[in-house]
């Protein structure tokens, strides 16, 4: 068996064992990214060299012992909008091209600090702004299952990259999501936890009321095991909450006998692809035969989540991206053209050359629904919807554990498919803005195939039961070998 | 619900972001469709009222104590226009105007 085919666990017990070094395991993955990039392109900057350092770091911690963190000597990637000290944090976009992290990001410090390894930074959407990774400003990247497919997005760079073995595990930010999509069309686990649950102090901000960073590993074990290192709260991010963070494996291997599993109707409307929906349905069969008992629920503001969800991201997009104006930092156009005189011609000409279209379009949405006679028939309004999702959601949670439904409405889409339609990409997203609007924990696991192209099941709960949600995600999983599979490039 | 070239610029100007005569036409029907989707919203039947602000959110409030933040300088450096350790920008308030 080649050490990239290891999971996280079984890396990391090889590693605490000695059986392997941090520094064979760090360079097998750097010859992967060496083989696999050309095809996938995953990653927008590869720090070989802090890597090695790294790795080397943390076999001398081994051989000390002392520290048995399950991450340490782990290589792991991050979403480019993450801050990190020694990389470039440029969100996929030419604003900020060549703009270096400042200070390294909480998620980042807390990876750090337990001995993992990062090899780099993954592409995505610009400013996370998409669902396929074709709006970054420097590349696409493809899905490994497919080269002509996308891998999803925003988080795409990350997905791909765990699908393809670049790296054992990566982060990504899951906005309406982000992590669970391309998750599911690259065929791995990808969790966003509770609103609240994992600081975003040196996330570089998108929709500040829905982002939430989470994992994208092979198993759902490797999600518990990151989780439990990234989450908590921390005074640099206010809206962390103050509940303690849990052991997230302890449960993973109990049964899942009596549990309430709720499946919404909602979520089998017209637009299901027919392979998404009969795995699917296969798969709560399955979990019926693991003692779950199964209910059909309504959540009837299913529909207009998304609507709700394409006026407040923009909203706060559009407050939150006012900050690139050419001034403090990143591109600016007083570089390229020195006769520039007025303070509006560097604003509106530095982000008319450092955004792509897709950040232009919901910046001025954004700017549009927050504007004088419109801001109560849209912010306002979807704010209260928001509200309705969210009670809807524990009104629901009294009576079941858990939500099942797909994550996806289809497989991965080709590349360019949806290049001049910027709203039928967004309908990709219709199965997993709920969670993000109600701020409720969701995890996508693989449940199958369609014409060689990966499935994902979206399990969601209620604020802060992570450990169910893991428990009955690693249920599912166990009972299968989907997360066995691996693309072949 | 339509929005016009007009309102499109308008928004340009708003956002601070300048647009080709091109970019106006394309999201002009862009902008369209995607408000058209979203004005759904109004079937849906809302109290009248003020709050807007889910009532689990509250304020976090930390102590008055002095610590130390990032480099100033380091910060400095990072703006695309500077002189003397500050950030230079052009020229705001011209002779004798007022805003």
């Amino acid at each position: 068996m080649k050490l990239s085919e290891l999971s996280l666990k079984e890396a990391s017990q090889k590693i605490q064992a000695r059986e392997i070094s941090s520094l064979e395991l760090t360079n097998e993955y750097l010859n992967n990214i060496k083989k696999a990039e050309p095809k996938i392109s995953a990653f927008l900057e590869v720090t070989q060299e802090l890597a090695i350092e790294g790795a080397k770091n943390a076999d001398k911690k081994v051989k000390e012992g002392g520290d048995n963190s399950p991450l340490l000597g782990i290589p792991t990637a991050l979403k480019d909008n993450m801050l990190s000290l020694g990389t470039r944090a440029t969100a996929a976009s030419k604003i900020l091209e060549e703009y270096q992290s400042m200070y390294d990001s909480t998620v980042t410090e807390k990876l750090k600090s337990d001995g993992a390894v990062i090899l780099g930074k993954t592409n995505l959407d610009e400013f996370a702004m998409g669902s396929s990774t074709e709006s970054s400003a420097f590349q696409k990247t493809k899905n490994p299952w497919n080269l002509e497919k996308v891998p999803g997005g925003s988080s795409g760079g990350s997905a791909a990259a765990v699908a393809a073995q670049e790296c054992v595990f990566a982060l990504g930010s899951d906005t309406g999501g982000s992590v669970r999509q391309p998750a599911a069309f690259c065929g791995i686990v990808g969790l966003k936890p509770t609103y609240g649950r994992v600081s975003r102090y040196g996330l570089i901000a998108l929709a500040s009321s829905l982002d939430q960073i989470g994992p994208l590993t092979r198993t759902v074990e490797d999600s518990a095991i990151v989780l439990n290192a990234i989450a908590g709260q921390d005074p640099k991010d206010s809206t962390t909450a103050p509940v303690p963070v849990e052991d997230y494996t302890k449960n993973l291997s109990k049964d899942i006998k009596g549990l309430r599993i709720g499946i919404p109707k909602e979520y089998f409307v017209s637009g299901i692809n027919k392979d998404v929906e009969k795995s699917v349905r296969e798969s709560i069969k399955q979990l019926e035969s693991l003692g779950a008992s199964i209910s059909e629920v309504s959540l009837p503001y299913t529909d207009y989540a998304l609507a709700v969800y394409y006026i407040i991201l923009p909203a706060e997009a559009s407050a939150n991206l006012s900050r690139y104006d050419g001034i403090r930092y990143g591109y600016s156009i007083v570089r390229d053209d020195k006769k520039i005189k007025d303070l509006f011609s560097v604003y509106s000409k530095s982000r008319a050359r450092g955004f792509g279209d897709e950040v232009k379009r919901r910046i001025m949405i954004g700017t549009y629904s927050l504007s004088s006679g419109f801001y109560d028939a849209y912010y306002r309004r979807a704010q209260k919807v928001r509200e309705l999702v969210k009670s809807s959601f524990a009104e629901i949670f009294t009576g079941i554990d858990v939500l099942v439904t797909p994550t996806t409405p289809t497989t991965a889409f080709s590349l360019g498919e949806m290049a001049d339609d910027p709203l039928t990409m967004y309908l990709s997203d219709i199965y997993t803005v709920s969670a993000n609007i109600g701020g409720i924990p969701a995890i996508s696991v693989p449940c199958g195939f369609s014409d060689g192209l990966p499935i994902g099941l979206q399990f969601m709960a209620k604020p802060f039961a992570e450990s169910q949600l893991l428990q009955v995600a690693y249920q599912f999983e166990q009972k299968n070998n989907w997360y066995k599979e691996r693309a072949s490039i | 619900m339509a929005i016009t070239k007009e309102e499109v610029k308008h928004l340009a100007k708003l956002a601070r972001i300048e647009l080709s005569k091109e970019e106006v036409d394309r999201f002009q029907k862009q902008i369209t469709s995607i408000l058209d989707y979203i004005d759904k919203l109004d079937k849906v039947t809302v109290e009248k009222g003020e709050k807007i602000v889910s009532s689990d959110v509250e304020n976090i409030l930390r102590n008055d104590v002095v610590i130390k933040s990032k480099n100033q300088k380091e910060l400095v450096e990072n703006a695309p226009d500077q002189k003397n350790e500050h950030v230079k920008v052009k020229t705001i308030l011209k002779k004798n105007e007022t805003i």
